[in-house]
Formats: C-alpha cells, sequence, structure tokens
C-alpha cells in the first residue's frame, strides 16, 4: 500500500494541475465558510431561526458547503488523477513496466481516499476554528465530530471515486468533467423527478447515486422547513443518513466493481 | 532456457485480422528483429506479450513461468516514448524504478549511458524526440532486464536522432542481452539481429536466423526491353520463386540449386535475350520483400 501510494505522490507532486486543484479545495474551504458567514451575520441575521454557528448546527452548515466545494473539485482532481496518465500514454507505459492493472487502480483508489482523508482533517480544522471565531462555545463530542468527518470523508470520496470511473471510461478531462456535471446537475434529477416519481412515486427517486453521495450532507434545514408545512403537504427533501450511508456504500462497491472490470478488461 | 514462447496468439478488431495463430520461440541471447509492413501486426504482437491488449485467442509464457510478475524483467519501448513530461528526466527514471523495486543507485549511470546525465534534471517537455526515446530507452535498461523490446525505437526521429538512437542499440545489442526489435528499417535489422520474424497481414510468413533467410535464394537482376513477356516467360522457369519489377529493371529469386547460366539458357530458348543479368548480393531487404510478394501471390492464388 505504502509503496503504491509513495508511485502516485512522485507522479502528481510535480503536476500543476492537480495540485491547483487540491489547493483550490483547500483554500476554498475556509473561503467559501467565511463568505458564508459574513452573507448570514450581515444580511439576513433576524430570518435564520437557528443560531447557524453554535456547535453543533455548524457541523451541518460547514458539511453543506463543503459538499458544493467538493463536487467540483474533487470531481476534477478524480478526473485528472486518471485522464492525465492517459493523455501522455503513461497509463500503458505503467503497465509495460509491469505494474498490474489492479495494482495501477488501487493506487488511484489509494491516494484519492489519502487526499479525501486530508480534507477531512482540514474541514474539521476549519469547522472548529470558524465555531470559535464566532463566538460559539467549543464543544467537542467525539460521537458528533466522528460523525461529521465520517459523513465529509464519505461524500469526498463517492464524488472522487465516480469521477475517477468516469474518467477511466471517457479518457478526456473535459470531456468527463461535462458528462458528470451534466449528469449529476440536470440528467439525474430530472430522470429522478419528472420521470421515476411519476411513475413510482413515494421517495425512491432520491436513491439515485448523485443524491444519495449529496444527501450525506445536505442543505441543513429541510427539516425545519418541513416542520412549517402542513401535514398534508410532507415533503421529504432528503434522503435520512442512515440511508444515505447505506445507498453511497452500496453505489461506491458498484462502482468498484465497474472500475475494476473496466481496467482488466480494456485494451490500452 | 526459452525467454518467450507464444502458442496461437489471435487477434481480430472488430473483422479486421490482426494476428492470426501466432507461434514464436525466443532462446535466450537472441536479438530478434521482428518485421512487416505497417499493420502487419508486430505492434499488436509487443502489445499483446507485454500485456495491455488481450488477445482473442492463444497464450504465451515468459521465462518458461519461472517469474510470477515477469515484465518486471523486461525493459520495452512500445512505439513511441511515453514520459510524465512536466516532471524531470530523473523524476521519469525514479518512477520507473519504483515500479520495478529496484534502487535508485544505478540510475545516474543509466543516464550516463544514454547521453542525458548533463540534462536528466530538466523537465522532459524541453527534450527534443531524439533526447525522450534516449530516456525511453535509459528507462527499459533500469532493473538490468533479462529481456528488451524495442518497438520502431527510431520512429519519428530526425537523422541525428535516428543514427544516436542506432548506436545505442547497436551497443546494448552487443552486450549479449535478448532483445527483440520491431522495425521497418531493414538495414537495422539486419545489422543488429540473430534472428527475424516476417509476419504479414497478421500471419507469420517466414522466420529463423537472418543468414538462413538470406541463403535461400539466389537473386538476379534482369534487364530486357520488354519487361512484360519478361516476366511472364520468367514463371516457366522450373528454379523460379519470385520476382519483382521496379520500372527499370526486374528482380528475379530462383531457388538455390538454380544459377544465372541456367536461366540466362532457358530465356534464349525462349526467344529472349536480356541486356543484363547480374548476380545480386542478397540482402534482408531483398529477402523481405521476396517474402512478401510470395506471400501476396499465395494468398491471392487462394
Amino acid at each position: 500500500m505504502k509503496h503504491l501510494l509513495q508511485l502516485e505522490w512522485m507522479k502528481y507532486r510535480g503536476n500543476k494541475t492537480m495540485v491547483i486543484f487540491f489547493l483550490s479545495t483547500v483554500v476554498l474551504y475556509p473561503a467559501g465558510l467565511l463568505l458564508t458567514h459574513l452573507f448570514i451575520t450581515t444580511i439576513i441575521p433576524e430570518e435564520m431561526p437557528v443560531d447557524l454557528f453554535k456547535f453543533p448546527e455548524i457541523w451541518s452548515l460547514t458539511g453543506y458547503v463543503a459538499n458544493w466545494i467538493s463536487y467540483f473539485f474533487i470531481a476534477l482532481l478524480g478526473m485528472q488523477m486518471i485522464t492525465l496518465e492517459y493523455s501522455g500514454k503513461t497509463l500503458r507505459q505503467n503497465l509495460i513496466t509491469g505494474l498490474t492493472r489492479t495494482e495501477f487502480l488501487m493506487s488511484k483508489v489509494l491516494f484519492l481516499a489519502l487526499t479525501c482523508l486530508v480534507l477531512t482533517i482540514w474541514f474539521g480544522i476549519v469547522t472548529l476554528l470558524l465555531g470559535l471565531y464566532s463566538g460559539s462555545e467549543l464543544r467537542f463530542e467525539i460521537s458528533e465530530v466522528s460523525k461529521y468527518l465520517f459523513l465529509h470523508f464519505l461524500m469526498v470520496f463517492a464524488y472522487g471515486f465516480a469521477s475517477l470511473l468516469i474518467g477511466l471510461i471517457f479518457r478526456v478531462l473535459a470531456l468527463s468533467f461535462i458528462l458528470f456535471f451534466i449528469y449529476a446537475s440536470f440528467i439525474e434529477p430530472a430522470f429522478s423527478r419528472l420521470v421515476h416519481n411519476n411513475i413510482f412515486g413515494g421517495n425512491t427517486y432520491l436513491y439515485y447515486p448523485a443524491n444519495a453521495f449529496n444527501d450525506l450532507l445536505p442543505f441543513p434545514y429541510y427539516s425545519q422547513i418541513t416542520e412549517m408545512l402542513p401535514p398534508e403537504e410532507q415533503i421529504q427533501f432528503t434522503l435520512s443518513e442512515s440511508h444515505a450511508i447505506v445507498a453511497s456504500l452500496i453505489y461506491l462497491g458498484l462502482l468498484g466493481l465497474l472500475a475494476w472490470r473496466k481496467m482488466e478488461r480494456s485494451n490500452f | 532456457m526459452f525467454i518467450l514462447k507464444t502458442n496461437g496468439l489471435t487477434k481480430h478488431y472488430g473483422r479486421v485480422r490482426a494476428l492470426e495463430n501466432l507461434n514464436l520461440e525466443l532462446k535466450k541471447g537472441e536479438v530478434l528483429g521482428l518485421l512487416g509492413p505497417n499493420g502487419s501486426g508486430k505492434t499488436t504482437t509487443l502489445s499483446i506479450l507485454l500485456g495491455i491488449i488481450k488477445p482473442d485467442l492463444g497464450s504465451y509464457l515468459w521465462f518458461e513461468g519461472k517469474y510470477d510478475r515477469p515484465l518486471l524483467k523486461v525493459g520495452s519501448i512500445l512505439e513511441t516514448a511515453n514520459h510524465y513530461t512536466y516532471l524531470s528526466g530523473w523524476d521519469n527514471l525514479r518512477i520507473i524504478a519504483h515500479i520495478k523495486k529496484v534502487p535508485e543507485t544505478g540510475l545516474m549511470e543509466i543516464a550516463d549511458q544514454v547521453g542525458l546525465k548533463g540534462r536528466i534534471y530538466s523537465r522532459v517537455s524541453t527534450y527534443s524526440l531524439g533526447m525522450r526515446q534516449r530516456l525511453a530507452i535509459a528507462c527499459s535498461l533500469i532493473g538490468d532486464p533479462e529481456l528488451l523490446i524495442f518497438d520502431e525505437p527510431t520512429n519519428g526521429l530526425d537523422p541525428q536522432g535516428i543514427a544516436e538512437v542506432r548506436k545505442l542499440i547497436n551497443e546494448i545489442a552487443g552486450t549479449g542481452k535478448t532483445i527483440i526489435m520491431a522495425s521497418h528499417i531493414l538495414s537495422e535489422v539486419e545489422k543488429i539481429c540473430s534472428h527475424t520474424v516476417v509476419l504479414n497481414n497478421g500471419r507469420l510468413i517466414a522466420s529463423g536466423p537472418v543468414g538462413q533467410l538470406l541463403k535461400q535464394t539466389n537473386s538476379y537482376l534482369l534487364a530486357y526491353r520488354d519487361p512484360e513477356k519478361l516476366q511472364e516467360v520468367l514463371a516457366d522457369f522450373d528454379g523460379y520463386v519470385s520476382h519483382r519489377f521496379d520500372g527499370e529493371a526486374v528482380y528475379t529469386e530462383l531457388e538455390e540449386n538454380f544459377d544465372g547460366s541456367e536461366l540466362n539458357a532457358f530465356l534464349h530458348s525462349r526467344g529472349i535475350s536480356v541486356s543484363t543479368i547480374a548476380f545480386k548480393e542478397k540482402r534482408l531487404e531483398d529477402a523481405f520483400m521476396e517474402m512478401l510478394t510470395k506471400d501476396r501471390n499465395s494468398s491471392s492464388l487462394a
């Protein structure tokens, strides 16, 4: 495992695009949160039902902001990891040098997981600092912190892994990203709400992959919005936390299987 | 000990036959030239052997099955040099050493061997094509591999680059390493290789030691005012093997036990007095063209 991680580190540390994508994510986490803080505290302070920057509420808010940022940048990072190996034909050089196909895929997955872990730690630090900066009393409950860190890790890893697979299939960064963006932002929401929901009804339309990943750290105030609605108009906006976790893990398993089959069967 | 044995390797791309039932054996110390026109199946063969293309049928075995990971014992260049161009030559060498799980201690020596020591810390994106190809050769030498595979190593290079790479491969071949070299520069193969395999349309049409391939027939150059008629009559000669016409002269191949005087007498008896009949020292290029012509004739007859 260490051998594969070292190999990936040797490849990426000099790659400007990778460094830019990673640093953008790192910088945008606090920047996005500070902007959100500024917006909420100066523009709409009296309209908010709870103090968003108090512990533990702040975790939901920072998680939601991280969701938006990682949706773009981790996706780009995941795709770049694989498409740069296609564009330079270095994937085939790796294989003819003696790396097995499984090792090649594993090296990407491990490096992605490590990147997501680093980002998750950063997410934790930024959230704690922002909470303290906002004057909130520090509350550090292991179960609470570890839950949000786990959800964040799973979310960014799921976005990254899905992107990795898309990059593996389409082989070109721009094309892969456009397809990912169109699918996650338009095709899936439109299909699940307009077609699936009309046919099957209920809340099964929420179980599509991009939505399941998104619902790991969703917009935090849906529950409060729902409470304001009359009983006959109650709507489930998101999957429950446990359902989002299970659905995401199942999708990750399927994506892993697909990626492995694609890697093993392709001609390079 | 054999280094490589293939058994009925077959690959089709849709309805196009890329490789058909290829059986090969490569022994330790041999320098094998893989010859064939463009699209004959050379790169497909090497790609299968190096694990980046899956064959439809057939199998192959490296080093008599001695190693679990045989490609770690093979150094190869497939078509163009493939490097991380945003990294330095040195970093690229380190990556290959890391994949092969060998120490980095001998890397500078290898860089020196291929003449890149002075520029090894520069980014590969600043290298010329010749330098990139030399870096690819350096990568292939890492870990002291038991076999080297070079696929068209001088492709796309300028004359100076070709000369540099050719000199380098000549030096490597001189060290007694087992090598497979795919090329269509026949003079190169003739100088370097001990054995050749000739492919055409995905099929093996000839194989053996270079000397043996050159000796199989006698080659003659003939000139006559009516080359059409000469070509018609030639085919009736008992020792006739094949011929080709380059627009000026007719080149014919005769079986080994027939010579020019017998051919001249035969042509004379059929009313043809050639203005020139000359024994032509056979080069690999002649043998190669002869094999392709024979193969095309037999394919069209079939």
